[in-house]
């Protein structure tokens, strides 16, 4: 179909957009993921993420655009293949196994057509990578969240589907549950060469186990790139503070590659086209600022936060505004104390105030 | 194939009205008789006579059996919810006991055993004489009667929804008030009543509402109600139009109780968002707290169940007299006719549950909450408004029939089963509706998704996945209103075809002849099939129980 189409991307959104009643909630989405690629879907609750997902999977009709599932058209508002004749599997956030059948007969049922010696050697297998051996016969309701959220997965993956996807799939888990789970999940999709989307709110559960990351907010996708380029070089100011923590600071352009700021001079590239006396707003990520007692720039601690391996401190600069710095561990500082700041910024992130269009520049090239 | 599944949504959705307007049809008859002038002579006349009296007894009976039943009901479901004495467990379910009784067979029994003539005041007269026997005489046919006997098989629902309430408190709001200096008792009455106050309301709602709809024990008391008014108008003045006159103001009761009733389930939601439950307080009572909390858990058991039912089972194995053919027959009229009303009842209950689960128009929620208010109405009202539309379609029928085909089809609606079949639906579908929603309910939305993207079809869905889960709640809905019409005595009465009898008719007639022995037989029949959605009743409580650990 596609000139380069030997290996067309599994999924493929053109231009689509999903509403109801005029009102639409996805909002013009492109974005492709490739063969045994997993991608990841994070923004705040009611950004249109799950609806997308849905779209994806069949249960929504498309206002505009198209969706191509191996180079094929699935979905358009002219036409959309049934859920149950797309081959990809979805997986929701609520416990929806079948609480009338066992764990083998839920990890079983989409099985059909598959003779009854290599169902039981798929069930077994899954059962097997799942760490759930010995649990095929028992109820699901005899088992603890994490253990039917795993089940929830091995049924949807178990008709090795082209692409699987998790809605939330691991909201409803504890932390510690979680910080578990999703790279063991990560490491079977690997495995079976399964593709994934999963939507979640959280990003460290997006990075933990996507290659490709997409910001989404009111409806529209923000930013698709690698988890890397997401945090580093996020496009807005949205992104920026909604992925990983950090501060904007004001600064102004001294001349084309250079700001001043009040962490001294940052020197950006000049193909961004800064003018002389423009103000705009540098991202400062923690690790920007570390903790240096011999430093002249002061800040006074307003909020500490021990992490263990290192402290964090929130900080009033002296202009009153604020920064967000990484400490060592052994650096125990009171709030109300002043402490030296020391910039480490290897690249800047800067917006221009209107907002509407930012950009960024890598002063180092870097390397992933 | 999209096509054709929007198209059965549709189907199920258009149903939601359509039943909605059969289930609405003699609720509007009745409501339009107010306004129809013709018969308001009789009307003026009733109220210059009897109306006053129909008025009075009936808020003295309401009144009356809300003290019964609020005295009977809170203080069983506290003892039974927060503390542990000997046989608490048992009394847990037994205290639900006495709603297998219809009031009228309760009233029945104990007229049997406390009348004039009666074993208690014989044995009376013998051993303090005649004249103090007299002065000590209480006739239990009387509005105090009718009172008691009512209560002690009602208070059931106060219980019920009392306890549950409690539960849902007790652990947190308890173990608070009690750090904080409060005693047990100051807990109980300024705590545990206050928040369980929508819950009360809502199990004493339901239980007026029986109140009102009641006509085999106020009749056979000889106290005049608006339903006795109503069977007057009915027979005595052969009079429907003023039957359904009446019938529209003991409405406005009704109407005034179902506002009551939907407005504290409305504010349950919020008193009961106090958060998870936690652990359940059993407080251990011990020595003449224990005897005390034992002898008021038992006593309502006792009067209210095991007493009255060993009466009637003695006097059905010793004293009755019994034409066994006409037993049969009379027990297979009443079966054959209470599974057609339970499984019509069942199959509406499915199609408005699945058209509520599929819709998201609040215009179809608004027709499903309407075809759920039938519960509320006595079946005397639902009788006269069954019977007018029927009686002017068989009417419409007669004449078609005679002019084309020259031939009498006769009453082929009101004259028959069809009619009663109608009456029960109206009046049953909402027990059917609330069970078949909660287990729908259990079938989560994301279920049929994932059995979708599994490569299941919609028919496949609903043989694997939804049959198996709704099995139990079918049963139920169809056990309970089984039972239900089983019970129905002013409805059956009034729409029942000529010459055809069920259980609780016979009941009634051979108690209106003054043979109490004889009316004990189909009495337990009715009773015995009675417990069975109690068991299931006090089952599913357990369950949630269970669940909620």
């Amino acid at each position: 179909m596609t000139a380069n189409s030997e290996n067309p991307p599994i999924l493929e959104l053109n231009g689509l957009s999903v509403g109801l009643d005029g009102r639409s909630f996805v909002a013009d989405a492109s974005i492709a993921l490739k063969q045994d690629e997993i991608g990841a879907i994070v923004g705040p609750s009611g950004c249109g993420k799950s609806t997308l997902l849905r779209c994806i999977a069949g249960f929504e009709t498309p206002l505009s655009g198209e969706i191509r599932v191996n180079g094929k058209v699935c979905s358009s508002p002219q036409h959309v293949i049934a859920p149950e004749n797309r081959g990809i599997s979805m997986m929701f956030q609520d416990l929806t196994l079948f609480p009338h059948l066992s764990i083998s007969e839920n990890i079983a049922f989409g099985l059909r057509g598959w003779s009854p010696a290599e169902r039981s050697e798929r069930v077994d297998h899954l059962l097997d990578i799942f760490g759930l051996s010995g649990f095929g016969n028992r109820q699901p309701h005899s088992l603890s969240g994490g253990e039917q959220q795993r089940v929830a997965l091995a049924r949807a993956i178990a008709p090795q589907p082209r692409l699987v996807l998790l809605d939330e799939a691991f909201s409803s888990l504890d932390a510690g549950l979680r910080h578990t789970l999703v790279p063991e999940v990560r490491d079977i999709l690997k495995q079976e060469k399964i593709s994934a989307i999963l939507v979640t709110h959280d990003h460290h559960e997006a990075f933990a186990i996507a290659d490709v990351v997409g910001v989404m907010k009111k409806g529209r996708i923000q930013q698709w790139d690698a988890p890397y380029r997401i945090y580093h070089s996020p496009r807005n100011r949205f992104i920026a503070t909604f992925v990983g923590e950090g501060e904007l600071i004001h600064a102004t352009a001294v001349d084309k590659n250079s700001l001043d700021s009040v962490f001294g001079e940052l020197t950006v590239h000049d193909e961004v086209g800064l003018q002389k006396g423009e103000r705009v707003e540098v991202l400062f990520r923690p690790d920007d600022i570390l903790h240096d007692d011999d430093s002249h720039i002061l800040g006074e601690v307003v909020r500490k936060s021990f992490r263990g391996s290192h402290f964090h401190y929130l900080v009033k600069l002296s202009d009153g505004q604020h920064a967000v710095c990484l400490a060592d561990s052994h650096h125990n500082h009171h709030v109300g104390e002043k402490i030296g700041l020391q910039p480490n910024v290897r690249h800047v992130v800067f917006f221009r105030p209107d907002g509407s269009e930012s950009s960024y520049y890598r002063r180092n090239s870097e390397s992933s | 194939m999209k096509l054709q599944h929007k198209f059965s949504i549709g189907l199920i959705e258009c149903s939601a009205p359509l039943i909605a307007l059969i289930i609405l049809t003699p609720l509007v008859a009745v409501a339009f008789s107010l306004f129809s002038g013709e018969s308001f002579a009789v009307l003026k006349h009733l109220s210059e006579t009897v109306l006053s009296d129909y008025v009075i007894n009936s808020v003295l009976l309401v009144l009356g059996v809300s003290f019964v039943t609020l005295v009977i009901g809170v203080p069983t479901a506290w003892l039974t919810s927060v503390f542990d004495f000997p046989g608490c467990k048992f009394f847990v379910w037994a205290l639900l006991l006495p709603l297998a009784f219809p009031a009228y067979i309760i009233a029945y029994t104990y007229t049997g055993v406390l009348d004039y003539a009666g074993p208690v005041y014989s044995a009376l007269r013998e051993f303090v004489g005649r004249e103090l026997a007299d002065q000590l005489y209480f006739s239990i046919r009387s509005v105090p009667g009718a009172i008691l006997m009512l209560g002690l098989v009602l208070y059931p629902y106060v219980y019920l929804l009392a306890r549950a309430a409690f539960l849902e408190q007790s652990a947190s709001y308890i173990e608070i008030s009690r750090s904080l200096g409060y005693s047990l008792r100051r807990v109980f009455f300024r705590l545990a009543v206050p928040l369980a106050r929508p819950s009360i309301i809502t199990g004493l709602s339901l239980a007026l509402m029986e109140t009102l709809a009641d006509y085999g024990t106020v009749q056979f008391f000889g106290v005049s109600t608006f339903t006795t008014g109503i069977f007057r108008a009915f027979y005595g003045f052969g009079d429907p139009a003023a039957a359904a006159q009446l019938s529209s103001m003991l409405l406005l009761f009704v109407v005034l109780l179902i506002f009551t009733e939907r407005y504290s389930r409305r504010t349950i939601r919020y008193h009961a968002a106090g958060g998870k439950r936690g652990f359940e307080v059993n407080i251990r009572l011990h020595g003449k707290r224990a005897v005390l909390s034992w002898l008021f858990c038992a006593l309502p058991v006792f009067f209210g169940f095991l007493l009255p039912a060993l009466i009637l089972l003695k006097w059905s194995l010793f004293d009755a007299q019994w034409n066994w053919a006409r037993f049969l027959q009379l027990i297979w009229n009443t079966f054959y006719l209470a599974f057609l009303a339970a499984l019509i009842a069942v199959f509406f209950a499915v199609i408005l549950g699945y058209a509520k689960r599929a819709s998201r128009s609040k215009l179809i929620h608004g027709f499903i909450s309407i075809s759920g208010m039938g519960y509320a109405i006595p079946g005397a009202i639902v009788a006269v408004g069954v019977i007018v539309p029927l009686v002017w379609i068989d009417h419409q029928m007669i004449r078609l029939f005679a002019a084309v085909f020259d031939m009498d089809v006769g009453l082929i609606l009101s004259g028959s089963v069809v009619a009663l079949l109608f009456a029960y639906t109206v009046r049953f579908l909402a027990i059917s509706l609330n069970t078949v929603d909660s287990g729908l309910g259990k079938i989560k939305p994301n279920m049929d998704n994932a059995a979708r993207c599994l490569g299941y079809r919609a028919p496949e869905i609903l043989r694997k996945i939804h049959l198996p889960l709704m099995k139990a709640s079918l049963l139920t809905a169809f056990l309970i209103v089984f039972v239900d019409t089983l019970k129905e005595l002013p409805a059956t009465l009034m729409l029942r075809p000529f010459d055809f009898n069920t259980l609780a008719v016979r009941a009634f007639e051979l108690a209106s002849d003054e043979r109490l022995v004889d009316a004990a037989l189909p009495s337990l029949m009715i009773i015995a099939t009675g417990i069975i959605p109690i068991i299931l009743l006090s089952k599913t409580i357990s369950q949630e129980i269970q669940v909620s650990d």
